[in-house]
């Protein structure tokens, strides 16, 4: 290795890492919703985006050409959901069985909203955790959600009206009142 | 299938609100955890220790993507390493250019890494390989060196050694030996001489064969004049799982054919293997070409290409699950240099990855019967300056740093060659058809 092409590599190692410190914790938290709490899977998810990002870094430093990465931070919110997509495909019989929704009495601490959120999210098929966690936690619009899904928007429309509904019956009022308090 | 549901605009409103907050409280109660590990990774990569982790071509392809779990994060267990090249480094022939060279060398050993004997009924069922642990043992099948160039711009260069070639051997005896032979000599003076100084059999094991590592790199370094920058080390157990975990992969053979010993069956055309077959493909010797040795290391580069292909149009070259499937299996079955530094060599795959790799065989000078201690063995002879002269001509790039040794081989003819190799091998034909 030359010397300024080591030390390149050590600029761009080093954006990378200042990117992955930024936005782990954002990734961590949308990856966690994705996976219905399950912290293990979310942490796994996480580092393989990161991974990912690595891998694909030089694109976000080529401007105007093809393939380049125009935003990395937007990018790496991409490649978390399909990551956990294609890791839910290959995975499909060890999804964790229904839990039964413990009875919350609705006035206890903010951990008790994370809970039920995130139960009641564990128990959606795994598109539908997708298109909520993209349409109301990274608040995407219908298009780009269905850009991230490679779906189309009617899809996207139909199966976030449906995931909507079976949240609803799951939820009951809790999230009402846990959400307002 | 009741109508669709109404909108709820209040639900929706409500939703919104309870992401926000359950966000907050996944921040305080799990996000240490990501950056924490993210910190430690970053202190770790400052002081150059990360922990490198390779494999074997196959599993090279995947790692770039795959290390970075263990680069990034400072998680993951690291692969067995290796001081073999810093004992082989003092004897290193100067280089000829910046690019990186690496060795491959696959055993053909029954045990696995610890020394243990593999079951034999494993042994005799899916390697088809002779289930008594002491036919084969430490004759390193697989010598295969790959030429990285510098920047990762360019065609990788794979040279496979015939493991019959008959070379002066370094780090072991000194003598001349088939190339193969050279780290199971060296273990085994190695163990004569550490016998009785009380180290438990596991000890043993892994000390006699980092002298057979170090012996095989000086003996290759000095046999091709180029030096070993890293090495992975893998065996029979260790090439199965690896066939395993990439799945089936398909192969082309020109023509049909099928041997007992190696358990290969093979139709002309192309054939989708599973890692019983691959190892059988790999090893196959009789009914291909003159049923010498050297055309085995066209299947060894065929199945590398093809393997390759495979990760490729499945995307698992990039996917990163997959990725780590593989390499935990090579966490197992692989040795490699302490010395390798991923980060850097990440950046180095993407040529290997994208097949733009041209395979080919050393070639050989003729045909010997030598005899000693009791036996003849039949070898392949080889002129050493000749071979020099190529790998210097493949390997090395015209602003390489070392010009009064490229000047004397500018003019290497590799094409007058006096007996008959195998043909180069192109990885960017994806599954490239072979004998």
């Amino acid at each position: 290795m030359t010397k300024s092409s080591s030390s390149a590599r050590e600029a761009m190692e080093d954006e990378f890492l200042a990117f992955a410190a930024g936005r782990s914790g954002q990734l961590y938290r949308s990856a966690y919703f994705l996976t219905g709490g399950d912290g293990h899977l979310a942490e796994d998810l996480v580092q393989e985006t990161l991974g990912r990002m690595y891998a694909h870094w030089h694109r976000t430093t080529r401007p105007g050409r093809s393939g380049q990465i125009a935003d990395p931070a937007a990018y790496a919110q991409t490649v978390l959901v399909r990551q956990f997509l294609s890791h839910q495909r290959r995975r499909s019989n060890r999804e964790r069985p229904a839990a039964v929704l413990p009875d919350r009495t609705g006035h206890e601490v903010d951990a008790s909203l994370r809970i039920t959120l995130t139960e009641a999210l564990a128990q959606l098929p795994a598109k539908d955790r997708a298109v909520l966690v993209l349409r109301y936690w990274e608040d995407r619009s219908v298009e780009e959600t269905a850009t991230v899904l490679r779906a189309n928007a009617g899809a996207v429309r139909t199966r976030s009206v449906r995931a909507l509904a079976r949240l609803r019956v799951l939820l009951g009022d809790s999230l009402a009142e846990l959400a307002v308090r | 299938m009741p109508a669709d549901p109404q909108p709820d605009p209040e639900f929706e409103d409500g939703l919104v609100r309870a992401f926000d907050r359950a966000a907050e409280d996944v921040r305080s109660v799990a996000e240490p955890l990501v950056t924490g590990g993210l910190a430690r990774g970053r202190v770790r990569r400052r002081r150059r220790r990360i922990a490198a982790i390779a494999g074997s071509v196959t599993a090279l392809a995947v790692i770039g993507a795959g290390g970075l779990f263990t680069a990034a994060l400072g998680v993951g267990h690291p692969v067995p390493t290796s001081h073999a090249l810093t004992a082989a480094a003092t004897s290193a022939p100067p280089r000829l250019d910046t690019g990186v060279n690496i060795l491959l060398i696959g055993l053909d050993s029954r045990k696995a890494m610890d020394g243990s004997d593999l079951p034999g009924a494993f042994v005799q069922d899916q390697l088809h390989a002779g289930s008594s642990s002491d036919i084969g043992g430490y004759n390193t099948d697989t010598l295969l060196v790959l030429h990285v160039p510098a920047g990762g711009d360019g065609k990788v260069q794979a040279v496979s050694i015939p493991r019959d070639d008959y070379v002066q051997s370094a780090g072991a005896d000194g003598k001349m030996h088939k190339i193969e032979e050279v780290y199971g000599i060296a273990k085994a003076t190695a163990e004569a001489k550490l016998q009785g100084t009380g180290l438990s059999p596991a000890q043993l094991e892994q000390q006699t064969r980092e002298a057979g590592r170090t012996a095989t790199i000086e003996t290759v370094q000095q046999f091709l004049g180029v030096p070993i920058d890293h090495f992975a080390e893998f065996n029979l157990l260790g090439f199965y799982d690896i066939a395993q975990a990439v799945g089936p992969v398909q192969v082309c053979v020109n023509h049909a054919t099928s041997d007992r010993d190696s358990g290969a069956d093979l139709r002309a055309g192309l054939n989708t293997l599973d890692p019983s077959q691959a190892l059988a493909f790999v090893r196959q010797r009789h009914g291909v070409a003159d049923g010498s040795d050297r055309y085995r290391t066209t299947r060894q580069q065929a199945f590398i290409a093809s393997a390759l292909h495979t990760l490729r149009q499945q995307g698992v070259l990039t996917d990163l699950s997959r990725a780590q499937q593989l390499l935990d299996v090579v966490r197992k079955d692989l040795v490699i240099d302490d010395q390798w530094n991923l980060l850097d060599f990440m950046q180095q795959v993407p040529d290997l990855i994208g097949g733009n790799v041209e395979y080919n065989t050393l070639p050989i000078s003729g045909f010997a019967t030598v005899t000693g201690e009791g036996r003849s063995e039949d070898v392949d002879t080889v002129d050493p300056a000749l071979i020099r002269r190529i790998v210097q001509q493949r390997f090395g790039d015209a602003s390489g740093v070392s010009g009064t040794s490229t000047a004397s081989g500018s003019a290497a003819p590799d094409t007058a060659l006096p007996v008959p190799g195998p043909a180069t091998v192109r990885g960017d034909e994806g599954i490239p058809c072979v004998n």
